[in-house]
């Protein structure tokens, strides 16, 4: 081996800096024994979000020639030693530039090695982490997952541990007194510290992982489309509300068929037909939700008048002109709370509004071919009419 | 398209004596548009003055949004261009600039929003005379560009732009471009068609699939990395040669329902058929190379102009083929472009490039002039001329890039 890769998979901003303190020190490790190296994030990860997964690589190889031989791609395609220190991330990975669920252990080369810290027994572990079609080694530091922010640093020890138990795993580039001396000399670095690294050398467990161990389940696969095959506008279309979920309470969307993205990628918003106003302004499904939708019409019609004549019901007609208006807020008692006027704005929907007349253009923009299933000749007439009465 | 505008049934064009900004007025109404969105800047607040004066009158019912800027202004009908609206929107110089980041995203969204730029200088120096650099900024972003010369082909061409920007072959914004003040302020005599000859000639925008209603719920622009955007860019990369055989069609439609317009959609040929030497520029600046082109014909130069009324798509095949006759090529710039290729134009190194291929490459002269709204007088169009015969006759053309009218 001419060349060390290792990737570190966290989480956002919870354990940016210890990922980022990790690879610094693998490459500072090795520069000690003569080798170059280089330690960098993953371009379309987004560390910046909560709690997603992301990643950092750190390459280190005997000359300058092998590490831009490594570098030369976007990055790793393999890598000798996977460090995953949060173990809840076993069960796989869906980061922001990732399509789909990567296993842990998938670039992990064979006889490889996945380091992670736990606290979980192997066999627990196993259960979440996928098969692989080549042995490899599971490596533990016996140790919870160490969480901070993204301007504050736990000193837990973590990232020197890790450290450590590399010096074990690949002595040929990292030596255990490389690791100390680098340890000592970086800016946070502390003879406590190097005891950790040291005592983590010493307790690292390790086990081989045979091919038939692991989690069977298939990752979700997919193709990408062709150029010619995408929607057009850099648009996606809403996925199917799908089947309501057991007992009633919600619906289990469908996948969209061209945007996949395996799990929580593809939940996306479902419009309420039933509570949508249709108000032509934005397809924002939120609109579908009654209580945002009271909040819309308090900004965009009258203000918290309008807001009050939904609650109380009262004709339209009255709230022509400004004076009505003032006149009517005179009459007008304090609304209640938002519970006595649940049903206000589907009423108002069943009204004639009059000023539609004087409403503009695109409020009254023709409706498209219906593509939901069940909004076709029998529900068609009630979007009409609502739509035409909302003013939107 | 949202609501339709009545007027009064007429079959024969009316004759108006109007300038620029009021002919692309005039098609506005005619082409029913939706929502029109307004921040002044001269010389584009021609138009929209001229639009606010069609709405206030009742001959055009549309929603006309007053913005805080450019930025808005462009945002607004870019979404009610989603929405299925017909839309309008315009700026000039330092404003188009401003709206740059809105620039940028309408073509990727397919966004077939027509807009005006009345030419103008960028700042600084605070100027408001034309230079065509503001609109050729977004030269390489997929917006479809056009210059316009007179009144009659600004009303025509914004016929022309919503036929072409709407196909749903292409779904492009389209900026007609129109010199400030030599166009956007001028009146001239107008043919302004009834409206039941737009009728036929120009479909309702029909955004079909890609239309955000709730009806149709659709997630617009999320956000794509590496593995999707290459492939939304050859969509518009092939949205935009579609575009040539779309302009073809609409050209030919609009002499079939009109009885006028040109033959040669892309470019504009005057006495280039026999030209020794040919002139090639946009815009207005046509104006005083005819008539220098008259005088020396008088005097038995053999000189010739191409007036390109299309910048993208390019139609570079069309224009080698006029070109290629001559024995030296002239073309004038009103615009810059710092530290290119020859320290030339924006349109010479262009044409400079669809040269390179062809059989045939007469020498060609680069010129700048007429910036800042600087006169381009036959003087200058004279001595372009006089140089253009000197490299015909050696058959070789400096690499230098000649400024003309500028004191020196």
């Amino acid at each position: 081996m001419s060349a060390l890769i290792c990737e570190v998979v966290y989480r956002g901003i919870f354990q940016k800096n210890l990922a980022a303190r990790i690879v610094r020190g693998i490459v500072l490790s090795a520069r000690k024994s003569e080798r170059w190296g280089i330690a960098f994030g993953r371009y379309g990860d987004s560390p910046q979000r909560n709690g997603i997964p992301a990643k950092d690589f750190a390459i280190v190889a005997d000359t300058k020639e092998e590490l831009e031989q490594n570098m030369a791609r976007y990055e790793p395609k393999h890598v000798d030693v996977t460090i995953c220190v949060d173990d809840t991330l076993s069960k796989g990975v869906e980061s922001w530039a990732w399509y789909g669920l990567q296993p842990i252990n998938r670039l992990t080369v064979p006889d490889g090695t996945v380091l992670m810290t736990s606290l979980q027994p192997f066999d627990a572990l196993l259960k979440d982490i996928h098969k692989k079609d080549a042995p490899y080694k599971l490596s533990l530091i016996r140790a919870k997952a160490s969480f901070s922010g993204l301007w504050v640093y736990k000193e837990d020890h973590t990232e020197v541990r890790i450290l450590g138990a590399l010096a074990k795993i690949a002595p040929s580039f990292l030596t255990l007194d490389a690791v100390a001396e680098a340890i000592k000399e970086m800016e946070w670095g502390s003879e406590l510290k190097v005891a950790s690294a040291r005592k983590a050398f010493d307790r690292i467990e390790t086990r081989a992982v045979k091919i038939t161990e692991g989690n069977s389940d298939v990752p979700f696969a997919f193709e990408m489309p062709k150029w010619w095959e995408m929607r057009e506008g850099v648009t996606i279309p809403a996925i199917p509300i799908g089947k309501p979920k057991e007992g009633g309470q919600g619906y289990v969307p469908e996948r969209n068929p061209y945007f996949k993205k395996f799990s929580t990628r593809t939940m996306r918003p479902v419009i309420d037909f039933d509570t949508c106003v249709k108000c032509n302004l934005d397809c924002v499904p939120r609109l579908g939700l009654r209580r945002d939708a009271r909040r819309h019409l308090r900004r965009q019609h009258g203000g918290v008048l309008r807001l009050r004549r939904v609650r109380g019901r009262l004709p339209r007609r009255e709230l022509h002109h400004d004076g009505q208006r003032v006149r009517l807020r005179r009459q007008r008692q304090p609304v209640g709370d938002v519970a006595q006027g649940q049903n206000g704005v589907q009423d108002m929907a069943r009204r004639q509004d009059r000023r539609q007349e004087n409403h503009g253009a695109v409020s009254r923009l023709p409706f498209p071919r219906p593509v939901r299933r069940g909004a076709e000749a029998g529900s068609r007439v009630r979007r009409h009419r609502d739509h035409r009465w909302y003013p939107g | 398209m949202a609501t339709v505008t009545e007027t009064k049934a007429a079959s024969e064009d009316k004759e108006l004596l109007i300038s620029g900004s009021e002919a692309v007025a005039e098609s506005l109404t005619l082409a029913d548009i939706d929502v029109v969105t307004a921040y002044p800047i001269r010389p584009y607040d021609t138009v929209m003055q001229a639009i606010a004066k069609k709405i206030a009158n009742g001959q055009l019912i549309a929603e006309y949004i007053v913005a805080e800027g450019e930025h808005s202004q462009f945002e607004i009908v870019k979404h009610a261009s989603t929405v299925g609206a017909r839309v309008f929107c315009g700026s000039s110089g330092v404003g188009w600039m401003y709206a740059m980041e809105c620039l940028v995203v309408t073509p990727p969204l397919r966004v077939p929003m027509v807009c005006l730029v009345g030419n103008r200088a960028l700042d600084d120096p605070g100027a408001f005379g034309v230079e065509h650099n503001d609109a050729l900024v977004v030269r390489d972003l997929g917006w479809m560009l056009c210059w316009i010369d007179t009144s009659q082909e600004a009303l025509d061409t914004t016929l022309i732009a919503y036929r072409v920007a709407e196909d749903r072959r292409v779904f492009l914004p389209l900026a007609i471009s129109a010199d400030g003040a030599f166009l956007t302020h001028s009146q001239a005599i107008t043919m302004v068609p009834p409206k039941e000859k737009v009728d036929r000639y120009l479909p309702r925008y029909d955004r079909g699939d890609l239309l955000l209603h709730p009806d149709n719920p659709i997630t617009v622009a999320p956000q794509a990395n590496e593995d999707w955007v290459i492939e939304i860019r050859r969509q518009n990369d092939e949205a935009m040669k579609r575009a040539v055989g779309v302009i073809e069609e609409a050209y030919a439609d609009f002499r079939r329902v009109f009885g006028r317009g040109p033959e040669n959609p892309w470019f504009e040929e005057y006495m280039a058929d026999d030209a020794e030497v040919i002139l090639v520029g946009m815009g207005t600046i046509s104006l005083p190379i005819k008539v220098a082109i008259r005088e020396m014909r008088a005097k038995g130069k053999k000189v010739g102009l191409i007036r390109l009324r299309w910048f993208r798509p390019f139609p570079f095949e069309r224009l080698v083929k006029a070109l290629s006759g001559a024995r030296a090529i002239g073309v004038i710039d009103r615009d810059y472009s710092f530290g290119s290729p020859f320290h030339s134009g924006v349109v010479a190194n262009e044409i400079r490039a669809s040269l390179y291929n062809a059989d045939t490459r007469p020498p060609l002269l680069s010129f700048i002039c007429g910036l800042g709204g600087r006169e381009v007088t036959l003087e200058d169009v004279n001595k372009a001329v006089d140089m253009c015969y000197a490299a015909a006759k050696s058959g070789k053309a400096d690499a230098k890039t000649h400024w003309l009218g500028v004191r020196e």
